[in-house]
């Protein structure tokens, strides 16, 4: 088998396992594994192994993982985010979708600041995902809006996934930002159309309460305060410049913590329970991402994605199908791979292949452009049916929605990625405007 | 082809480690050799791990050839650490890799066995950027939060009143705009890739340090080939070969240093009278790297000795 | 009978590794607040990141037990939902089979893994901690881990899963 097949094989092997009902990561380690020794032989693959487990689990940047899942679990023991969706429900609730709306801002914000789309989606599940359940949103829109809103921070600086961008192009950190701008903008615009619609058109899926007073909602937000304060504290501190995402996810964990134990009444038993929440979400994230890691490694090693890219060329089509093709890629690989693997792994092939197309810009604006696109194709990979790293993890912390439904709720929010893609590839514009480039 | 070598680096594709050196030097074997090696390059990591695990998966053989630093893997190159030290250095590549070329294989056939050296060259000379505060004298380092990457360049900031701090390279632009850190030790070379004059002010502009950038090959790896393929891994490695790099990385100097200073930055020189106070500052930092090296079984003083014979030789300043 | 009250006892051994975990946890958290508050006052800590690194992977790898006897990693099932039961069981069995062989490889390797790091001398590079520490702790709890995959692939092998109630409650 040659190189190319051996990759094509490995998702094909995927694929089928996931059909199959093996788990997500156990199929990725798998496939990883078969194709990792397809390539090298067995030796190499039993060597990298040794080291590849515990440097995947140790790891400074992903503890934001666990240290943000045990301030979530603290917050629904402590009742603290009871307080803020009560909150929410007395400012909002009388709209249609508002506290759907609700849930995408906070997971704009969240996503911003921590910089990991599954770790959002997973956090934020915890902690907005029974409440808007509880208040009787359906489970198609709860899950929905989880998965969209998780992949919001990804344009929000700070990006880990621009900045990444930004270092590999040699293009400005700070120029990506401001191109991101507007796509974000447009991302959380056709985020809360989405919702407006869906609550239209399906009003059982996102019941409005009655409008309340101003008194009774004063009296919501106070009983609120501690938490939103901590939430500032720690959104704030890291645009602030404070504190590292890291060190950002140890304060809020210790600070819900103690609010929890002071205002939640939070006890030995309920430390107890949120620790084995956090170790079961913990435990199936980090197995995925070292699948993800092990398969990535494998399709390297197939040098699959850059004869793919090769052949792509080799098609000499019009650029604009160019880029097509190549985000079509693009969700196609973000069925089973992680946002920051897949931007590493093809960078270094598509980059020259994007300079190398005649769009009638300047290099720096062509990639600047493209590489919001990617961005954004990345992410939406993540939540389209039927398979996608963030669907799984939304879902499986949301047991009493059934696949299907989640499936039936992103839809709508896919369908905005995509329109918001093509908008993007027709007016340029909108990522270079603000940029100045040209 | 009859035979393939992997490259695994941490290096970003796009990097001038890749594009003038790695992937230059992938091209030359497979020509030289007829198109019978074949030679993969890796970068960024994308066969898994972080960059501690480089050495391990070369000496295990599941790549032949890495591409690594030796502060990546703490207490295993602590003899090339050496080559590191502040003011041990000549303040070019082109000059400074081949001294460290003739450490390595004259004085450090203990630390390399098992490992056939391609290339150890260096970067080009690191300095003291700072984002508020300019570090003119050593009272300046006073309160100083600086990022350093490695032990004895920690030693050595310490010894001169800073306090050193550690964070890994895609981390530091961030870190830097937040004020997480004052300022930092690093190559000119990098600061253009990264951006850094766009958070960064004032710059010493004095060669403290030059980094060891190495490029080894599993010895076993090297051994499977016949003498006539072995003898073009020899063509494509050795003190020409790393003198060749290092009048590469030096002409990335002069763009680097003018981009910061067309972005309006201080770029200024560092008074004679306080490179002598510094140097006297960290011998500290000398002293623990010939402790560390006596532990090892090495007459730590001698091979101190030779290394500033060496360095000295090709032009330390 | 038997099979019941060595998944009970598996189940405590497992709850005490989370537990564990959480403490790691905890004080990585505690700790990192410590070096923030250290650092506004002008003294930051040096290989700070370097003790979060060591207890984030004790914790993740104390986390392993509990998900894998509860039966907590993701598994898409809407493909086979309509499947006959007798279908689905055999599927689950399979997977669990597959489940427990990679789970056994990565804690083998893992060892190997850790011998190595403990040979070869591996520090980190601020603190000069050894990097076999970080093994050496975990060396029980992916040992737990491993023990608590075969035996759910036993247990569905001769279908005497637990009802699912019993299972991941998340
Ligand atoms: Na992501
Ligand atoms: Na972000």
């Amino acid at each position: 088998m040659s190189g190319f097949e051996v990759g094509v094989a490995m998702f094909g092997a995927v694929l089928v396992m996931l059909v199959l009902r093996v788990p997500v990561a156990a199929a990725m380690l798998i496939a990883g594994a078969c194709g990792y020794a397809g390539v090298t032989g067995w030796g190499p693959l039993l060597a990298t192994l040794k080291t590849l487990t515990f440097s995947r689990f140790s790891s400074y940047t992903l503890s934001i993982i666990p240290l943000f899942l045990l301030m979530g679990e603290f917050a629904s023991r402590g009742g603290l985010n009871i307080a803020l969706y009560r909150a929410a429900r007395a400012l909002l609730g009388h709209r249609r979708g508002g506290l759907a709306m609700a849930t995408i801002g906070a997971c704009a914000a969240f996503g911003a600041l921590c910089g990991s789309s599954i770790a959002t989606a997973a956090t934020m599940s915890k902690v907005a995902g029974p409440e808007m359940r509880r208040h009787g949103y359906s489970g198609a829109l709860t899950t929905g809006t989880l998965a969209g809103g998780g992949t919001l921070g990804i344009l929000i600086p700070p990006s880990v996934i621009l900045v990444i961008y930004a270092i590999y192009t040699e293009l400005s950190i700070g120029v990506l930002f401001v191109a991101a701008i507007l796509p974000g903008a447009l991302a959380v615009a056709g985020y809360l159309a989405v919702i407006a619609i869906y609550a239209r058109v399906a009003p059982g899926a996102a019941p409005r309460a009655e409008r309340r007073d101003w008194p009774t909602r004063w009296r919501e937000m106070r009983a609120a305060w501690p938490a939103a304060a901590v939430f500032l504290l720690v959104v704030g501190g890291i645009y602030g410049g404070w504190f590292s995402p890291t060190e950002a996810a140890a304060i809020g964990a210790v600070a819900v913590g103690a609010l929890a134990v002071v205002l939640g009444g939070m006890r030995l038993d309920g430390l107890r329970d949120a620790i084995l929440g956090t170790a079961r979400t913990t435990a199936f994230i980090f197995l995925i991402l070292l699948g993800a890691e092990l398969f990535s490694a494998a399709l390297a090693l197939t040098r699959m994605p850059a004869e793919l890219s090769a052949r792509v060329a080799a098609l000499d089509m019009a650029p604009l199908a160019v880029i097509a093709l190549v985000l079509c890629v693009y969700l196609v690989l973000g069925c089973v791979m992680e946002s920051l693997a897949m931007v590493l792994l093809t960078l270094p092939v598509v980059t020259p292949m994007i300079l190398a197309l005649d769009l009638g810009m300047s290099g720096p604006a062509a990639l600047v452009w493209f590489g919001i696109l990617v961005l954004i194709a990345v992410e939406v990979g993540m939540i389209s049916p039927p398979f996608g790293l963030n669907l799984f993890v939304i879902n499986a912390l949301m047991r009493d929605v059934p696949m299907t439904q989640t499936y039936l709720g992103v839809a709508g929010f896919c369908l905005s990625d995509v329109l918001r893609l093509g908008l993007i590839v027709a007016f340029p514009g909108l990522a270079l405007w603000l940029t100045g480039l040209s | 082809q009859e035979h393939t070598l992997r490259i695994h680096s941490f290096g970003s594709a796009a990097s001038l480690d890749h594009t003038a050196h790695l992937d230059r030097w992938a091209e030359s074997v497979e020509a030289d050799s007829g198109g019978r090696i074949a030679v993969e390059v890796y970068p960024s990591m994308q066969l898994g791990g972080s960059p501690a695990d480089l050495v391990q998966q070369m000496e295990d053989g599941v790549v032949d050839i890495i591409w690594t630093l030796p502060g990546f893997t703490p207490g295993r190159f602590p003899g090339a650490q050496g080559l590191e030290l502040p003011f041990m250095n000549t303040g070019r590549s082109a000059t400074m890799s081949p001294a460290a070329m003739e450490f390595v294989t004259g004085h450090l056939q203990q630390e390399f066995e098992g490992v056939k050296v391609i290339s150890v060259h260096a970067t080009d000379a690191a300095l003291i950027h700072t984002v508020d505060r300019p570090v003119r004298t050593m009272e300046d380092f006073q309160g100083l939060k600086l990022r350093v990457a490695g032990r004895f360049i920690g030693e050595a900031v310490a010894a001169l009143g800073a306090t050193p701090v550690g964070i890994p390279l895609p981390g530091v632009y961030e870190a830097l705009s937040r004020g997480q850190v004052d300022g930092m030790l690093i190559n000119w070379a990098i600061t253009q890739p990264f951006r850094f004059y766009e958070v960064t002010q004032h710059h010493t502009d004095y060669p403290l340090f030059q980094s060891m950038l190495m490029t080894l090959m599993r010895q076993e790896s090297y051994d499977a080939l016949p003498p006539d393929l072995q003898a073009v891994i020899d063509a494509n490695s050795g003190v020409e070969y790393a003198t060749r790099m290092g009048e590469i990385w030096d002409t990335a100097t002069e763009p680097a240093r003018q981009a910061t200073i067309a972005a309006g930055d201080d770029v200024f020189e560092l008074d004679p009278a306080e490179v002598a106070r510094w140097k006297a500052a960290v011998q500290p930092a000398y002293d623990v790297w010939i402790e560390e090296m006596t532990s090892r079984g090495y007459d730590g003083a001698a091979l101190f000795a030779a290394l500033q014979e060496i360095t000295a030789r090709h032009g330390r300043q | 009978m038997r099979l019941e009250s060595l998944r009970a006892r598996l189940d405590a051994l497992s709850r005490l590794a989370a537990l564990l975990g959480g403490l790691a946890l905890s004080a990585a958290a505690l700790f990192t607040v410590g070096a923030v508050v250290a650092a506004a006052f002008g003294a930051p800590v040096l290989g700070d990141s370097e003790v979060v690194e060591l207890a984030a992977g004790v914790a993740v790898t104390c986390f392993m037990p509990v998900c894998q006897l509860a039966g907590g990693h993701i598994a898409v099932t809407a493909f086979t939902d309509r499947a006959p039961a007798r279908v689905r069981r055999v599927l689950e069995t399979v997977a669990a089979g597959l489940f427990a062989v990679v789970v056994l490889v990565l804690v083998w390797r893992m060892a190997q893994g850790g011998i190595d790091a403990y040979s070869r001398g591996r520090i980190s590079m601020f603190l000069q901690a050894p990097q076999w520490w970080g093994y050496a702790a975990v060396a029980a709890p992916a040992a737990l881990w491993a023990v608590c995959a075969v035996f759910v692939f036993v247990e569905r092998l001769l279908g005497r899963e637990p009802p699912p109630e019993e299972g991941m409650a998340a």
